[in-house]
């Protein structure tokens, strides 16, 4: 049973995701992106990840996408550039360079399959678990990830405030 | 189940982080009428500090963090490395926002964050560690490359950077999350120890390639390469000159750790060696052929950049003890090296305004001490004998050839020679050509002092070899 929904799921993900990459109208590549996200995490949720699948939902299909459906609310899609189909000579390569990476994906996972017992993990993917595991094993990583928050912050004055330009314009001010 | 934490290991890291935090509470503290040169005192002052603290930290070995962490020789070395790479680094910032009025607090910080990013780097024992590490340099290296605003160059350098920079990220990811579901550890050791009791099979082999991908567009080795030429003309000057040398060299620092000898992948170095020895023979032809067509230096010096990183794959591909001492060698003379023609390039067009190849005609003229280190730094980078340049390049064709790698030798040896006729030509129309305008060029004498200290260390390096391989040599004993 719990295969059955996840062949279900993973249907309805590649659906989406390929709404994504092919639709030409902006509005339904991000509502393609909010299902595939959707269903995402409905697989995490069946994999007992809990955790995941609700922080999936809440920050991607919640926060972000929600913020991308703003933005390409507030763009014109009459816009040629949206409407007309473009060609690109890089087309034929883009397809062989795809169809490669499947095809060696698929040499892969098919080498592994059976080679190595793939188990679900015998923890439950709780917030308890979780923390747990992030303040002991995965200390150091989870501590260093504050660096990174450090360079959103700074990231975002420098770049919002106007960086170098910003001298003159405080100085006309 | 508790983490044993080793305080005594990372000390570095905690001082350049505190260095930080105090930058920080300062910038706010002070008042505003303050001038904000201070940033780039205080930021050269603590890196000089930081540099001395540094010897004091070679008998430190251990790992930490249940092993996720490491310091040993090779980690000790490339600090070392990214520590002397980011006082030029400073000195370049000092000098550009002298000439540039603008905000430059949160330009320094970045610099410092990527600093903590590219030590953590050399000491990741973990691929968790070392993912968020990169992404630690990396991220800031976004936000630096696209720092001028008021220039569409740097935005449309930092925009490309992001976007491929992101691309390879998720690259090392996936490959890391295949390593992860075989061998349940994302831990070197784990790894490795499976690595070598196991034969290479297509999963392990797409992972390592995954991984392989996102290092390659670190270190710019050629399908990977497609950013440099943009982001290095974009980037701010000080900017440039820290991605080809303090993130070019954390990648190295990683492709040692995981594919050179001792590495995590060393047991199938076999199968991946020729792969390695092709890559490293495109990367070198491609930087060195397109290199020739370039009207701009720093796009130029990019392309450079690109065969240096062929050049240096040839000591990975031999996969022995002299190739991995041989990068590091070569790495410690293209530090100095690059850092110099930076910089030269950066005091050029402050008083100039120009980074075009074309401008630089009859520079020995106006400025004798800015030609003569362009002049030695060129022929350098293009591996003329008594400089720190060509010994490298000469210890890393000795490793390819060793290990049985002739033709990757000769088509290195080919590439000099290519190389010599561009880095020749700049330094030909420095020294022969009729300049445009013959006003000369002052440089200031902390200026001077910095040039000269460039200078003495390439030359240096080249004649005095011993030591400085010894320390290459020793980097890699004890990993």
């Amino acid at each position: 049973m719990p295969s059955l929904f996840f062949y279900f799921f993973a249907l309805i993900m590649v659906l989406a995701s390929m709404l994504v990459v092919l639709s030409r109208n902006p509005l339904y590549n991000v509502l393609g992106l909010v299902v595939a996200i959707f269903s995402l995490s409905s697989l995490f949720i069946l994999l007992e990840a809990f955790f995941v699948g609700i922080i999936l939902l809440m920050v991607y299909a919640g926060a972000v996408l929600i913020f991308f459906l703003f933005v390409v609310m507030c763009l014109n899609l009459n816009d040629p550039v949206f409407t007309t189909p473009q060609q690109s000579r890089f087309k034929l390569l883009g397809w062989f360079t795809a169809l490669m990476f499947l095809l060696e994906l698929f040499l892969a996972v098919k080498s592994y399959v059976g080679a190595l017992g793939l188990a679900p993990s015998s923890i439950r993917g709780t917030i308890e678990a979780i923390g747990r595991v992030l303040f002991t094993e995965y200390l150091l990583p989870f501590e260093l990830t504050s660096f990174l928050l450090l360079i959103a912050l700074f990231g975002i004055v420098s770049l919002a405030k106007g960086a170098l330009s910003s001298g003159i314009e405080e100085k006309k001010i | 189940m508790f983490v044993s934490i080793n305080w005594l290991l990372f000390p570095l890291e905690l001082l350049i982080t505190l260095t930080l935090v105090v930058l920080v509470v300062m910038d706010v503290l002070l008042p505003k009428t303050v001038k904000k040169d201070w940033l780039g005192y205080v930021s050269l002052g603590a890196n000089v500090l930081l540099l001395g603290f540094w010897t004091t930290q070679r008998e430190v070995i251990g790992n930490t963090f249940n092993g996720m962490f490491v310091e040993d020789s090779l980690s000790w070395f490339f600090k070392g490395f990214f520590l002397v790479a980011m006082l030029f680094v400073f000195v370049m910032t000092h000098k550009f926002f002298k000439a540039t009025e603008g905000r430059r607090n949160e330009f320094y910080l970045l610099l410092w964050l990527a600093l903590i990013g590219m030590c953590l780097i050399a000491s990741s024992a973990d691929f968790l560690t070392l993912f968020i590490s990169l992404e630690i340099l990396t991220i800031s290296l976004y936000v630096l490359t696209a720092y001028t605003k008021s220039d569409k160059f740097s935005l449309e350098a930092g925009m490309k950077y992001l976007i491929l920079g992101a691309l390879s990220s998720g690259f090392f990811l996936y490959g890391m999350s295949f390593l992860y579901g075989i061998t349940h550890s994302t831990r070197f050791d784990v790894i490795q120890q499976y690595v070598s009791s196991q034969p290479l099979t297509p999963i392990t082999l797409f992972a390592m390639v995954l991984i392989f991908a996102a290092v390659g567009f670190k270190i710019a080795a050629v399908p990977f390469h497609m950013w440099v030429p943009d982001v290095y003309q974009g980037a701010p000057t000080p900017v440039t000159a820290l991605l080809s040398v303090g993130s070019k060299a954390a990648g190295f620092a990683i492709l040692l750790r995981l594919f050179s000898v001792g590495g995590v992948f060393a047991a199938w170095h076999f199968e991946w060696s020729m792969a390695l020895a092709i890559l490293s023979a495109i990367t070198m032809t491609y930087g060195n052929l397109v290199a020739m067509f370039q009207t701009n230096i720093k796009r130029l010096l990019g392309y450079s950049s690109i065969s240096h990183a062929g050049y240096l794959l040839m000591g990975a591909a031999a996969g022995s003890a002299l190739g991995a001492s041989a990068m590091n060698f070569y790495l410690l003379g293209y530090l100095f090296t690059n850092l110099a023609a930076f910089l030269v390039i950066l005091l050029f067009s402050i008083a100039t305004k120009s980074d075009e190849i074309s401008d630089f005609a009859g520079l020995a003229q106006r400025s004798g001490i800015l030609a003569g280190t362009m002049l030695l730094a060129l022929a350098s980078l293009a591996g003329m004998p008594p400089l720190a340049g060509f010994f490298g390049k000469f210890a890393l064709i000795m490793s390819a050839m060793k290990s049985g790698f002739l033709w990757l030798a000769l088509i290195a040896s080919a590439n000099i020679v290519v190389s010599l006729y561009y880095y020749l030509m700049i330094a030909k129309r420095i020294y022969v050509d009729a300049p445009r305008s013959t006003s000369p060029i002052t440089i200031s004498v902390p200026m001077r002092t910095v040039l000269i200290i460039a200078m003495i260390a390439i030359v240096g390096i080249g004649i005095f070899q011993g030591p400085f391989f010894n320390a290459a040599i020793t980097a890699i004993s004890g990993m």
